[in-house]
């Protein structure tokens, strides 16, 4: 049925809100261009399989996903905590390329390239979420709760006062806010909702490998950040269908099979760029790209 | 605001609209035709023999349909990108599954094979694996069936022959599921000593890690990488630090650039199973050619792609366009004569009978090993 | 209020600070003067915390903050104005404004549980600023598009309201137009009538006399007269150092 269809790409959409909506956290709001966000969530989707295929119940699966990845989102603020723009890129792409290089080598934990197959479906409460509905419902329940969270931190007064370091920092400093403090509470609450997309996601392919978390898979994420616009929750959201949703379409378009791949993917890039030349702020970006 | 508001409702139902019209214009043709799915890299970096596996498929379509379909009925492939990505699998598997409403998935690539397992276990769709060598996939599902041998397979023909000679054997691999499959299976099944040594797959240098392996004094050395040029290189230095014993080898040595060179003179490797140059293997690499306009590099997955339509036409002749009544008959099968021999499957939906082979480079040519 | 004791900073080989000593005294307006590079600046950063100094000591209404970092300091009483704008470019003003006076945001939880807020007090307060500093646009402008003028205005609304002791202005009316100059001069001379203790750095020979209760002049990294406006006009050392320029 078409549901079934529509109902997975809205899980996938639930999944990737949760993590841009984190990384508007680290880069709109706090001016953290973190390109380690894919670790984060490698980092999570890893300690949640391992925990739930040696048994471990769903929810303590997640909760030491977001957790885990949040400790290290900590532990990253630290060395970073005087990198600026480019500098923080790399430092941060530094860290994305050691998780990788862990999830590889460190087979008697992660099996390295083998992946870890068959990981459980979530049971939480008594109810079963094997059926996509249900998963669904789960990942939106999630997906809500992350928003809600973020939206609060953000329009609170310390929401400000990662925007004001974001601005500029020194002038923050001399307003006697804390910013090592600010920047690396956002960078770990943004990692911890990562961790937990990572479980989210580990539970609904059922297989993970490290090639699922190489940097490529920033991409998305780092176009749906910037497409919606720095510093817009709304932008975000509305960003987030589109880039999940528009190579779906193209599927449908008749092309010969000889260059449906590379043909969907030419125009998916084409399509980007002319949004990006058409409204370089994003949709709903009050910040200007450093 | 409101203006990008429409935008994505617009594009929302869009999806919505296109996927309606498609499932209600394909209702009028399901009676007709047999859809085959198949999910296989044809971007990325396993592109190079996932085209390969979808010309073949091309060529086996009209092979069928020009003499009659099968039992009247004509087969419709439908190619989905699966990237070797485990997420893009998923969502080609709900769409073929859902919207086209096929009953068979061909996948290709480990990680789409597992990615997508689960979804046709749910929706008792028949998933045959082409080129799938991950062990895990022994134990995914009772619709899931699989047609290239596994890592483990490989492992086995290896530690069998190699225990035969030697005790003491140094191991290089690379870190790629293919080599490191190999790798724990081998070790649980060889029964000598083993210095092991790993490498990254983009590493170009490998000089530390065959150093220290021999400073074990191994009496022999097995190359394990993914990528042929890796396993060559690593040739290369081996003989350059002066080791002079029996190198063994995994699938590289049927790599056009490791047969000619010198350093490959009497390495023993495990290819994977003979396609023995019958007239059959021999037509379809002809019609390759002449439509596609040189020979495949793959030989194998292209055989294995094969074989494994045939298969399929098989078990559709004798039974119905029915996933359940298929997975039943596939279980049945024991003896199909194909491209890569005479094999069956399992209980688990493995492959047996159809084990890799073990060669040995003579004077650039390829022989068949014989242990003495 | 501030005491300065033999501080010291070098940059290499150059003496940026050479064991300058001088006292603030509270409620009245101090100037810091001198040619360039003789280390005003240089001064003020270390009074901020932004550098480190590398001898001497600061007091800041008798607390010690040398070398504490600048967010400290600001807590224990500084509030300082730059040369350069260094507002919040992407906020608007009454946001800018309002991270200067909300001294909460920095506890996480209080601020997720929504107990942070500005109320009816701190928005009376930054009501009556803008008042003060008489700026023609909406409060709700982003900051990024106003003018140097207005830009320099909402600086100095944000340092008052920042909860301070001690007010320091680097160069506040540089380049700005003589209205803009009279309307500052009488903003500051508000801020003592209020009771504030301010100490700023000036070129306008003109403006610093007329403003300040007492003039510190330095050259090359000490200090090297210090009076009321009066005396420091008619100082032959003082002339020397500007005419030697």
């Amino acid at each position: 049925m078409l549901s079934a269809y529509i109902i997975h790409l809205l899980i996938l959409i639930g999944i990737y809100l949760i993590l841009a909506l984190s990384l508007q956290l680290a880069m709109g709001y706090s001016g953290l261009l973190n390109l380690g966000h894919i670790a984060f969530y490698a980092i999570g989707a890893y300690i949640s399989a391992i925990l739930a295929i040696n048994g471990f119940p769903f929810f303590g699966c997640i909760i030491f996903a977001g957790i885990g990845a949040m400790i290290f989102g900590f532990l990253l603020s630290i060395p970073t905590n005087k990198l600026k723009g480019d500098y923080l890129a790399l430092a941060t792409l530094g860290f994305t390329f050691v998780v990788y290089a862990v999830t590889l080598n460190w087979t008697s934990l992660t099996r390295g390239p083998l992946g870890i197959p068959g990981i459980p479906k979530p049971t939480l409460l008594g109810i079963d979420f094997s059926s996509n509905l249900s998963f669904l419902i789960l990942t939106a329940i999630i997906a809500l709760i992350t928003f809600l969270v973020i939206w609060q931190i953000t329009r609170s007064p310390f929401g400000k006062a990662l925007q004001a370091t974001r601005d500029d920092e020194l002038a923050a400093q001399v307003l006697g806010k804390n910013t090592f403090k600010l920047k690396s509470y956002s960078l770990a609450i943004s990692a911890f909702f990562a961790g937990v997309a990572g479980s989210l996601y580990a539970s609904y392919i059922t297989f993970i490998d490290p090639s699922s978390f190489t940097l490529l898979q920033i991409i998305p994420i780092l176009s749906i950040v910037i497409i919606g616009g720095l510093a817009s929750l709304r932008g975000t959201i509305i960003a987030t269908f589109i880039i999940i949703l528009l190579p779906e379409p193209l599927r449908f378009i008749g092309f010969p099979s000889s260059i449906v791949g590379p043909a969907r993917q030419i125009i998916y890039a084409l399509i980007l760029i002319a949004i990006l030349i058409y409204k370089p702020k994003g949709f709903f970006g009050k910040v200007k790209l450093e | 605001m409101k203006k990008w508001i429409w935008i994505i409702i617009i594009i929302i139902a869009l999806v919505v609209i296109f996927g309606f019209w498609l499932t209600n214009k394909k209702q009028n043709n399901t009676k007709e035709e047999i859809k085959i799915g198949f999910i296989g890299p044809l971007t990325g970096s396993g592109a190079s023999w996932g085209i390969e596996q979808k010309n073949t498929l091309e060529i086996i379509k009209s092979e069928i349909n020009n003499s009659g379909g099968v039992n009247g009925r004509l087969i419709n492939i439908i190619y989905e990108d699966g990237k070797c990505d485990g997420k893009d699998s998923a969502t080609a598997a709900q769409k073929l599954i859902n919207i086209d409403k096929t009953k068979i998935l061909m996948t290709s690539c480990s990680s789409a094979s597992l990615s997508i397992s689960p979804i046709a276990e749910s929706n008792n769709v028949l998933l045959f694996a082409i080129w799938t060598t991950n062990p895990g996939f022994t134990n995914a599902g009772n619709y899931s069936f699989r047609i290239s041998y596994s890592d483990v397979d490989t492992a086995k023909t290896m530690a069998k022959i190699i225990g035969e000679k030697y005790k003491k054997l140094g191991v290089l691999t690379e870190m790629n599921d293919y080599s490191v499959g190999v790798s724990n299976a081998f070790k649980q099944n060889y029964n000598g000593e083993i210095f092991e040594e790993n490498f990254s797959p983009d590493s170009k240098d490998f000089k530390t890690q065959l150093t220290k392996i021999l400073s074990n004094k191994p009496e022999a050395i097995l190359l394990n990488p993914n990528q042929p040029g890796a396993g060559l290189e690593a040739l290369k230095e081996l003989r350059e630090l002066g080791f002079k014993s029996q190198i063994y080898g995994n699938y590289f040595g049927s790599d056009g650039d490791v047969l000619k060179s010198a350093f490959a003179q009497e390495m023993v490797f495990f290819a994977d199973p003979d396609i023995t140059n019958t007239p059959l293997k021999q037509s379809l690499f002809d019609k390759y050619i002449a439509i596609y306009g040189e020979k495949p590099d793959f030989e194998y997955a292209v055989a294995a792609t094969y074989d494994g339509a045939y298969i399929l036409k098989q078990a559709l002749t004798k039974v119905e366009y029915d996933s359940e009544k298929l997975k039943n008959y596939l279980y049945t099968i024991k003896d199909f004569n194909g491209m890569l021999g005479t094999y069956g499957f399992d209980q688990n939906g493995d492959i047996t009978g159809s084990l890799p082979s073990a060669k040995q480079i003579v004077n650039g040519e390829i022989i068949p090993y014989k242990q003495n | 209020m501030l005491k300065i004791k033999k501080l010291k900073k070098y940059f290499g080989g150059v003496h940026a600070v050479d064991d300058c000593s001088f006292e603030i005294e509270e409620g009245r307006i101090t100037a810091l003067i001198g040619p360039n590079g003789s280390g005003k600046t240089t001064i003020f950063n270390l009074i901020s915390g932004i550098i480190k100094g590398d001898e001497g000591k600061i007091f800041l209404d008798k607390k010690n903050i040398t070398n504490l970092n600048p967010d400290k300091i600001s807590n224990l009483g500084l509030s300082r104005v730059f040369q350069q704008a260094h507002l919040f470019d992407n906020l608007s003003i009454e946001d800018n404004l309002s991270i200067a006076i909300n001294n909460e945001d920095i506890k996480f939880i209080k601020n997720l549980l929504g107990l942070n807020f500005d109320g009816k007090e701190k928005n009376k307060r930054i009501k009556d600023v803008l008042g003060m500093i008489g700026i023609n646009k909406s409060p709700k402008h982003i900051c990024g598009e106003l003018s140097y003028g207005q830009k320099r205005l909402v600086e100095l609304a944000r340092a008052i309201l920042n909860p301070h002791k001690l007010l320091i202005l680097d160069e506040p009316v540089a380049g700005v137009n003589p209205k803009l100059r009279d309307k500052i001069k009488a903003i500051l001379k508000d801020l003592k009538k209020q009771g504030e203790t301010i100490f700023l750095i000036e070129h306008d020979m003109n403006f610093t006399f007329t403003v300040a209760d007492y003039v510190i002049v330095m050259d090359a990294g000490k200090v090297i007269a210090e009076g009321t406006p009066k005396q420091i006009k008619n100082n032959k050392l003082v002339l020397e150092a500007y005419l030697g320029e």
